[in-house]
């Protein structure tokens, strides 16, 4: 390995000092970025822990119009170690994009906890001296983005009174809780659409990736920060609550909620976020920042319905639950009765038969009665679904052709799978 | 004087209290940028600066950032400026 000479070491302490002074006036990213534009003549960018989003880049880099098509669509061919050296490694990437070849460097900013990635680009060949600025450039940005977490991560402490009392309805003097908002950043005095994100991870999900379970959540927020501020432009407030992270955007008027931004982030999320589902409950629209509370309980309703359902990856709407809107508010004894005196039978059946049919039901109601529907949702054949559904009207002995028999049959079954769960003591 | 702060990348609350703590310092007709890429300290910032009496001007950038000038201005060039926005009015 080739020594620094005194020049070098003495030029390598100047830089360490002038970093140490950018961490102490609490300096931007671009001043980091800077010393390796200066020092190394590269164009620099920086990536998030996961890879995901850039949270840094250039701005001769931003002005680019198709840099963004090139970090989505390049495909590795190459990867090498370019400098090994005191626990860190820099690593060399040959990528190939539109028939044309690229390098980069990349290291990864700290160890065990990983805070971000450091790339640089349209470098010349780069000696000892020069790979130890990148580290040292690298070690600084490691703390930086260190206090940028720490920072958003006690912002989100300082708002979580706030949110218990907006989500609990615990509000006095709404213009108090207006002003408590300005604090965490947040216009309360605004028109909102909410949407509530639930998160779940795949069954076949091993046990290695429990790391990335307890990351996710933290993964999605930062993505939805992204998007909201480079996609949807429109004031938002986000934020975690309990198992799920609540979503408010503002919208002047009802009409003017824009179905596009919820469906492009969803969109979007489903591209980024592997092993992981998510759906979307939507409240109704608020006007005033005491109706948050109820919007929230109305998209809870909303996640609870797509669980039982287990639908995923679906945005769904309080108004679109129908008659379970109403249903969910009546005694459980009485929806007990009512299920049991239209579905009992064919529970009865299926328990002793094993089959479940009662799903099969089910199916065909939401399908609107239509066989060929209900066998394509079911994977079953047309032939099968005809034969299962003659031996149901059999079962529990009725016209599944009379409205009146539809209309109480779904909602005794809605009852029985979204309500009671199940849980009829047949 | 013009004095630029880098607030790119910089999680809400920082950029904020950067500028406070920056602006303490400043003799009135001095001006800050702060460069910002981040939403949140677009609609605080301008709107917490006019609140204490500064000169506010927000400049967008091609790149998905900002400039947001602040200036400090004397107590009796604030006093004119209002009188004469209520002799507007």
């Amino acid at each position: 390995m080739t020594m620094l000479n005194k020049h070098e070491l003495q030029d390598l302490f100047y830089i360490q000092h002038q970093l140490t002074d950018n961490l102490l006036t609490d300096s931007g990213l671009r001043t980091f970025a800077s010393v390796l534009n200066k020092n190394l003549d590269t164009d620099v960018y920086i990536f998030d822990r996961f890879q995901d989003d850039l949270i840094y880049a250039d701005q001769k880099i931003k002005k680019d119009s198709q840099f963004t098509d090139y970090i989505k669509e390049r495909k590795l061919k190459r990867k090498d170690t370019a400098f090994k050296c005191c626990r860190v490694e820099i690593f060399e990437y040959q990528y190939q994009w539109q028939g044309e070849e690229y390098k980069e460097l990349q290291l990864d900013m700290g160890k065990e906890e990983k805070v971000g990635i450091l790339a640089v680009a349209n470098y010349q060949d780069l000696g000892e001296y020069e790979y130890r600025i990148l580290i040292v450039v690298a070690n600084s940005l490691a703390v930086k983005l260190h206090q940028n977490e720490l920072v958003s991560e006690l912002a989100q402490k300082c708002s979580s009174e706030l949110i218990e009392d907006i989500i609990n309805n615990r509000i006095d003097n709404e213009s108090e809780i207006i002003q408590r908002g300005k604090l965490a950043n947040w216009d309360l005095s605004l028109n909102y659409q909410l949407y509530l994100f639930s998160i779940n991870a795949d069954k076949n999900l091993s046990t290695d990736d429990a790391y990335y379970f307890y990351e996710i959540k933290e993964r999605i927020m930062q993505k939805l920060h992204t998007l909201l501020q480079k996609e949807v432009f429109r004031k938002y407030i986000l934020f975690s609550y309990e198992k799920d992270i609540v979503l408010l955007i503002n919208y002047e008027n009802e009409t003017e909620v824009d179905n596009d931004d919820i469906e492009l982030i969803k969109e979007e999320l489903n591209k980024k976020i592997d092993k992981f589902y998510f759906n979307i409950g939507a409240g109704t629209y608020i006007k005033e920042v005491s109706q948050i509370s109820e919007s929230y309980q109305q998209a809870s309703y909303v996640l609870d319905f797509l669980k039982a359902t287990e639908r995923k990856n679906v945005i769904y709407r309080y108004n679109q639950l129908g008659i379970m809107r109403l249903l969910w508010k009546l005694n459980q004894d009485e929806l007990k009765e009512f299920t049991i005196e239209y579905l009992a039978k064919l529970i009865e059946y299926d328990q002793g038969n094993s089959t479940e049919w009662l799903d099969t039901l089910g199916v065909y109601l939401e399908e609107g009665g239509s066989i060929q529907q209900a066998a394509k949702r079911l994977f079953i054949h047309p032939n099968t679904m005809s034969y299962r559904v003659k031996r149901i009207k059999e079962i529990l002995g009725i016209n599944l052709q009379d409205q009146e028999v539809q209309l109480n049959l779904h909602a005794a079954y809605k009852i029985c799978k979204y309500i009671l769960e199940d849980d009829l003591d047949i | 004087m013009i004095i630029v702060i880098d607030c790119i990348g910089d999680p809400c609350p920082l950029p904020l209290i950067k500028a406070e703590k920056k602006l303490k310092k400043l003799q009135s007709g001095d001006q800050l940028c702060l460069e910002i890429d981040h939403n949140c300290a677009l609609n605080s910032i301008p709107e917490w600066a006019r609140k204490k009496g500064y000169q506010v001007e927000v400049k967008e950038t091609p790149y998905l950032e900002w400039k947001i000038y602040i200036k400090k201005i004397q107590k009796k060039q604030l006093n004119e400026e209002v009188v004469l926005k209520e002799q507007k009015e």
